[in-house]
């Protein structure tokens, strides 16, 4: 899906913040291309920096107490972490597009949702009143939004939870972003729903050619969307890689944990799920060395309590963050692999009959 | 075979919105049956709005149901007196899918346990109170030191774990679970589901267990009852269930679940629902999912269905398509 031309280039992105218990490192450095045309997923649970290393791109975030360092390179010419809120503010909206996870608390409840889409485009694009509603109009058209001329003038309360991240979208293409920010945009939704809106993405990118950061804890949906992956965990990449080698050979221990955990639909046996114990750490008390040394199951070596492992180049495109590198045959994996494996009954030739 | 644990005939939960002339029925629950066997879990699935939490308060009597039958182990649940009612309450426990809205903010959290083993007489003196709360905590993996600490000094999976030790106190035989995961971590439901699973199994809990994810409730159950807006729409043993799904809505519910396999997820084919789920205050006549169901046809308005066993004797759709049974509508 994706070009060899790079639209946002990411170097030593680090985001701290400021607390009473000391300078909490949220984002430790991270480095990454996005391609245009290209979805990139960054998976991780809560606390692991995976919004905040996107929010700190635009400055989405508090400044004191954040703060951003490294460089991030929007189409070539832009470097955003240096610019002033006033240059962001042609940026945030234009070039870079947002969608985030709950809809109702992204749109304003007190406005119609003509008024949200067309925002955007008459402050960015200098659209006149009546273009710009032309243009919602289609908008609404693309995202699947039955009779649009109509519904411009609804309030968000009018549309069901699927619909409004519908609208969330559509101003989220508003201006014809470059780079499509999507924030768990699918959490709060129902799976029939979320197929809707995973599907309606993906039509889009492949019409209008944009590149798109996935943000999001399901493995599910990084595994129908993503092109390339990042792993993030205590605020690092700990694996990077394509969508199908993550999956098909997971290297880094906490990613191998985390598909050993995920019960699988159709898992003919119930054995306990292969959990990883204990807790992610808080970033104003991060471990020693490795970041996941103190869950990590196959620690061996004296360097793992001490060093911090470097982010390394293990086959071609495929990077991991460990002083260990977990063999093609360990068990664990194997395990994981083959939970997966199960082949799901075909949805048509088992049809009612 | 044992009589059930629990028995649920025609449950319904109706709710008023609105007044005068304004005034409309919500439909919440309408019209559904459950069988529980001790020990067993039974997994209620489906979407938001369809009515699966309501089923699992109502049973409870936590929301009182507007009809229908809830026997449990031979008691007729719904002609309890109040006080009958609060004494029942120690068999049948709740765990809620926020710990954090679970647990009261200012009490300490072996006071939160404690609290249940007051209501119900279950300790002589200080300090046997005392070790039954730290024997609690540690059947879910806490430490009992950890009593005298607050809500928020804890992470969610270990918030959760209090609850369920909350849960655990009254030494119930019947544990409704809502969505008990959906709100942790990936690496920490993991940990939760087996800490369930080991409950039961040294406890002989019986759960209904409410959730939207299927995947996990495919996992920890026994049984699967799929719901939409307010009924049952089928119900199989857990495999039984996926591997040849008999409703629409369920084959469509399971192939909208993402499968963590890129080759696989990318070639299946899905079944693409259209539109929304209908308001439970005016549900379309007929069968319920008619509106959105790719395989329509002219009874689906005219005939209510009714479950129906297919596929083997412990699998049940609601779904004209495998024989028009179900009540006429009128008009």
């Amino acid at each position: 899906m994706s070009d060899d031309e790079v639209v946002l280039s990411v170097r030593d992105l680090e985001v701290s913040f400021g607390t009473k218990r000391g300078r909490a490192q949220v984002v430790r450095g991270i480095d990454y291309d996005l391609h245009r045309g290209e979805t990139l997923a960054i998976v991780g649970e809560s606390g692991s920096g995976k919004s905040v290393s996107t929010l700190a791109l635009t400055k989405l975030i508090p400044i004191p107490p954040g703060r951003v360092t490294g460089t991030a390179h929007l189409g070539g010419d832009l470097e955003l972490i240096a610019m002033s809120e006033q240059e962001l503010s042609h940026v945030r909206g234009r070039r870079v597009g947002f969608v985030f996870q709950d809809p109702m608390t992204s749109l304003n409840p007190v406005h119609t949702i003509g008024r949200q889409l067309t925002e955007g485009m008459r402050h960015h694009l200098g659209l006149s009143e009546g273009d710009a509603r032309d243009r919602a109009v289609d908008l609404l058209h693309k995202v699947g939004i039955p009779s649009p001329e109509r519904r411009l003038d609804d309030f968000p309360h009018q549309f069901s939870g699927g619909m409004r991240q519908r609208v969330v979208i559509a101003i989220g293409l508003s201006c014809d972003p470059e780079v499509l920010i999507a924030d768990e945009a699918t959490t709060a939704l129902d799976v029939t729903t979320q197929a809707q809106i995973t599907d309606l993405v993906a039509e889009l990118q492949a019409e209008l050619g944009m590149a798109v950061i996935w943000i999001t804890h399901d493995l599910g949906v990084v595994a129908g969307i993503a092109d390339r992956v990042l792993v993030m965990y205590a605020g690092e990449v700990v694996e990077a890689a394509s969508a199908e080698a993550l999956f098909a050979r997971p290297r880094h221990p906490y990613t191998i944990g985390l598909q050993a955990s995920l019960p699988v639909l159709g898992d003919v046996d119930r054995h306990d799920l292969a959990a990883i114990p204990g807790l992610p750490p808080a970033p104003t008390a991060l471990p020693e060395g490795c970041g996941f040394h103190p869950r990590c199951s196959y620690r061996d070596d004296a360097r793992c309590a001490t060093e911090r492992p470097p982010l390394t180049e293990v086959v071609e495109g495929h990077w991991v963050r460990s002083f260990y590198e977990v063999p093609a045959e360990d068990a664990a994996r194997a395990a994981a692999a083959s939970r997966i494996d199960i082949e799901p009954p075909d949805a048509r030739d088992e049809g009612v009959a | 075979m044992t009589a059930p644990l629990l028995e649920v005939e025609g449950l319904t939960v109706h709710f008023s919105v609105g007044r005068g002339r304004d005034k409309q029925t919500v439909r919440a629950v309408d019209g559904v049956d459950l069988t529980l066997g001790g020990g067993e879990t039974l997994g209620l699935v489906g979407e938001s709005g369809c009515g699966k939490t309501t089923t699992g308060l109502a049973i409870l009597r936590l929301v009182e149901p507007t009809a229908g039958r809830i026997t449990f182990d031979g008691t007729d649940v719904r002609g309890l007196s109040a006080r009958d009612l609060r004494r029942w309450r120690r068999r049948a426990a709740m765990i809620f899918q926020d710990p954090y809205a679970s647990l009261d903010p200012r009490l300490a959290v072996g006071e939160s346990i404690g609290e249940a083993l007051d209501i119900h007489d279950l300790h002589q003196g200080k300090q046997a109170r005392r070790a039954r709360i730290g024997e609690l905590l540690e059947r879910c993996g806490l430490h009992p030191r950890v009593a005298s600490r607050y809500p928020h000094e804890f992470s969610g999976g270990q918030r959760q774990r209090i609850g369920i030790a909350r849960a655990l106190a009254c030494e119930p035989d019947f544990i409704v679970c809502d969505e008990p995961i959906a709100a942790l971590d990936v690496s920490i439901q993991a940990q939760v589901m087996n800490l369930l699973g080991e409950l039961q199994s040294d406890l002989g809990l019986a759960y209904l267990f409410i959730a939207h994810d299927l995947a996990a409730v495919q996992h920890i159950c026994d049984r699967i009852a799929v719901m939409y807006l307010g009924r049952v729409v089928e119900e199989a043993e857990r495999l039984g269930l996926y591997r040849s799904a008999q409703h629409p809505y369920t084959r469509a519910l399971l192939s909208a679940i993402p499968i963590p396999d890129p080759v696989r997820e990318r070639q299946r084919e899905r079944i693409r629902l259209v539109g929304d789920v209908p308001s439970p205050i005016d549900p379309p006549t007929g069968c319920r999912f008619r509106t959105r169901c790719p395989e329509v046809f002219d009874a689906c308005e005219r005939i209510d269905p009714a479950l129906q066993e297919v596929a083997g004797p412990d699998h049940t759709a609601a779904c004209l398509l495998h024989g028009e049974v179900g009540t006429e509508v009128e008009g």
